[in-house]
């Protein structure tokens, strides 16, 4: 949702290049912790993860393959 | 290439538009895979998962592919830029991950709607199938960041925006 107009940051002219903002940082460092307890969760859980894991195997006939 | 104000409010309407109805349509899918959690009724199963099917391929995939591209169009028409400012950037990651995640989960939709709809599938198989509701919960969760951060556009440029900048101001034509 890109809009027109408003501020497109900075008040003045920077003196050299910019660093990455505060808020950038602490984001990627939340979706860094929350990947790694995602996968930790996978792992222990023992699952595998793909397309696969959610049709389940049991009772499930081979009819119903929708891999092959 | 800096779009004139008509094709640009053009292209605004159908970014929000897109935007806004993917937000709408995957609240509606999570409705229904909540359903498949939380019942066990064979009938409300096999609507849930046909539904859900529905759903996805009929409104949440194009209007994914619609906002990703009008997306696209709105940045590089403006003076935002694609690669200029943070929130612009990471607006465009986050939607190309979770346009990437739904493209590949249709799949897994698709056969669990096919399971279900045939009606040889006993309610045991039925219970036995999973749902995508970590997909669709994190799906959310992602298009509500992107809104959050298309409405508060917090302060940040690149390096490569800084230094389109620059070479902007020194070389004004």
């Amino acid at each position: 949702m890109v809009q027109s107009g408003g501020d497109i940051g900075g008040s003045g002219p920077p003196q050299g290049p910019p660093g990455m903002p505060r808020w950038v940082k602490l984001s990627a460092l939340a979706a860094v912790v929350v990947a790694v307890v995602l996968i930790l969760i996978m792992v222990v859980a023992g699952g595998e993860h793909g397309p696969g894991m959610h049709t389940g195997t049991s009772g499930i006939r081979n009819s119903h393959d929708w891999r092959g | 290439m800096k779009l004139r104000p008509g094709p640009r409010k053009l292209a605004l309407s159908v970014h929000l538009a897109a935007s806004i109805g993917w937000i709408g349509a995957v609240a509606a899918y999570l409705v229904l895979d909540m359903a498949t959690v939380t019942s066990d009724h064979p009938g409300t199963l096999r609507a849930a998962y046909v539904g859900m099917n529905l759903i996805v391929t009929s409104v949440i995939v194009p209007l994914a592919v619609t906002a990703l591209i009008s997306g696209i169009i709105m940045s590089l028409g403006t003076h935002w830029g694609l690669l200029r400012h943070y929130w612009v950037l990471i607006s465009l990651l986050l939607t190309v991950f979770a346009t990437t995640v739904l493209l590949v989960e249709t799949r897994t939709i698709d056969a669990l709607a096919s399971i279900a709809a045939d009606p040889s599938t006993t309610a045991e198989d039925l219970a036995s199938l999973n749902s995508t509701l970590v997909h669709s919960v994190g799906g959310m969760v992602i298009l509500m960041a992107i809104l959050i951060l298309n409405v508060y556009k917090p302060r940040g440029m690149t390096r490569y925006g800084w230094r389109q900048q620059r070479a902007a101001r020194s070389d004004p034509r």
